[in-house]
């Protein structure tokens, strides 16, 4: 493969791939969140 | 729990993660596993790419936004949602959408019951046999496409028929082992000698291919079809979000995930294909959807040690892509007849129906199939159009800010929205005027103006004529009567021009 390639192929996998990853951590991050704000604090 | 929100049944999706599931089931198809390939492949590969990766955040991502904003505001499928967000006089846009994605299920039925017979045959031990056409030659166009057909339907229904909760309860297995499947089948492709030349073929850029405009026209189409953006689909699950669901990363997820599906199926076709026949690479890859796939794919994977069990597995995975995408598609015709007052049994008894009486032609005939699959998928950009059109004369901004940016919201989209709402339309008109310009220019006015032929202006013009003149006709009837004000969510638009 030429450096050209390889280049493309991380660009664009990293965009695509990574992105979605990047995206469903987020709104991972997010809802959990919102859980917290429906149960309120936890006592212990 | 679920929450009363007015969809008709007070019913929404469990959680955040079955909804997406649920999307992400409806936006990934047979577009993505054996389109994507054969048009990447046949466009440069590397060329290709940049476009596609472009038109994934100008095209695709703002109209996902729109279909999950205007599901979640008006909590009605395409019909009643146009009419909702800028008066009855619309309605036929809605309907044009709506009808565009039905016509297209007709016709996706078949192609749901090629898959289910090809993978059942790569089970049985049936493929690739003596003669690598010979199964396609006595199936297609026979008798058993329409049994296929039937199946195919007959599967898609049990899910809808138990409302949202059944079409999760479904997706929820289904979706989760096609992505494992597509995931085993890349490793396994690109894990194969010679591999790494189906990698160099896809990622390979050639810049000066940029300057070809039929390279940016099949990226646009290709995520216009591979995303589901525009179809009315995302749109009708909007219907069943939460109340305070988001809505701008569900529709990033959707766009992205689904490309992502994409790319991995890219990589597994060509680097299988360059690995076992890299001297028949071009034909292989030349050889159209069916081709590629019910032809060549079965010669390649017999090629392979344990060749029939990634056989099988392909097949599963393209027949599960197919029946979660069937399985959206009879619920927009389902929704749209539920929002009319009808039983969730009468529509769906209905929709069934009409899928299979209009889906025999195609099952029966290919010149038929390939007709339809061109008039209503080139149709498709004009449902583009026309969701861009809804939002523009609704007022964008009034729009993002009371649908998108609304309670529940996780991020906040600002005004580079509004200009990729205008995009979007000036992107719909640019490819259909270039589209027509150059059909014209190839086959000149006697040639393309024939109605009778596959793929012709003739037949795009008539079949759009027909369906445009009948729901201008009855626009008033397509508008109403509705459901009660009091059941549908937001009872009134806010701002809805008169």
């Amino acid at each position: 493969m030429s450096g050209a390639a390889w280049i493309t192929l991380v660009l664009v996998c990293g965009y695509v791939w990574g992105g979605a990853l990047l995206l469903v951590t987020i709104a991972m991050r997010r809802e959990r969140a919102k859980e917290g704000e429906r149960t309120g604090p936890r006592e212990r | 729990m679920s929450v009363a929100i007015g969809n008709g049944t007070g019913v929404t999706f469990s959680t955040r993660w079955a909804m997406l599931l649920a999307m992400l089931s409806m936006a990934v198809g047979t577009g993505n596993i054996w389109r994507f390939p054969r048009i990447a492949a046949t466009n440069d590969g590397g060329t290709f790419l940049i476009p596609w990766a472009i038109f994934l955040l100008t095209w695709s991502v703002p109209l996902l936004i729109c279909e999950f904003a205007m599901g979640k505001g008006t909590r009605r499928g395409p019909i009643g949602a146009f009419s909702a967000l800028i008066g009855e006089r619309f309605a036929w846009m809605g309907a044009w959408v709506a009808l565009c994605t039905i016509f297209i299920m007709f016709y996706y039925g078949v192609v749901t019951g090629w898959c289910l017979r090809y993978f059942t045959a790569a089970v049985a031990g049936e493929l690739p046999g003596a003669e690598p056409a010979a199964l396609w030659t006595s199936y297609a166009e026979s008798g058993w496409a329409v049994a296929t057909l039937v199946l195919s339907l007959a599967l898609a229904v049990v899910a809808v028929a138990r409302g949202v909760r059944g079409i999760e309860a479904v997706t929820k297995v289904l979706m989760p082992v096609l992505l494992l499947l597509v995931l085993v089948l890349a490793v396994r492709a690109v894990t194969l000698p010679g591999a790494e030349r189906g990698l160099a073929f896809l990622f390979t850029p050639d810049l000066s291919g940029l300057g070809d405009s039929r390279v940016w026209l099949e990226a646009l189409t290709q995520n216009a079809w591979d995303t589901g953006a525009g179809w009315g689909l995302a749109l009708t699950y909007a219907v069943y979000l939460r109340a305070r669901e988001d809505t701008t990363i569900n529709a990033f997820i959707l766009g992205f995930g689904n490309n992502s599906v994409s790319l991995l199926a890219g990589i597994m076709v060509l680097c299988t294909v360059f690995s076992i026949r890299p001297d028949a690479a071009s034909e292989i890859v030349g050889a159209g959807n069916t081709g590629l796939t019910f032809i060549w794919v079965p010669q390649l994977f017999a090629a392979l040690p344990g060749g029939q069990l990634f056989m099988a597995l392909f097949f599963l995975a393209l027949f599960f892509a197919a029946l979660t995408s069937l399985i959206s598609m009879i619920e927009l015709g389902v929704r749209a007849l539920i929002d009319r007052g009808w039983t969730r049994g009468r529509a769906l008894t209905l929709v069934t129906l009409m899928g299979l009486v209009a889906g025999v032609p195609s099952a029966l005939s290919m010149a038929f199939f390939e007709n339809q699959d061109n008039v209503w998928g080139v149709g498709l950009m004009l449902s583009g159009l026309f969701f861009a059109v809804g939002v523009l004369r609704y007022g964008v901004d009034r729009f993002r800010e009371r649908f998108v940016n609304s309670a529940g919201s996780d991020l906040t989209i600002g005004r580079w929205w509004n200009a990729a709402i205008v995009l979007v339309a000036a992107e719909a008109v640019a490819l259909l005027v270039w589209w027509f310009s150059q059909t014209l220019s190839a086959e000149g006015w006697r040639a393309t103006l024939d109605p009778f032929r596959s793929w012709s202006l003739g037949t795009f013009l008539l079949q759009w004529g027909v369906l445009l003149a009948l729901i201008l006709a009855f626009n008033r009837g397509l508008a109403g009567p509705s459901r009660p004000a009091a059941a549908v969510g937001p009872a009134a638009v806010p701002g809805r021009p008169e």
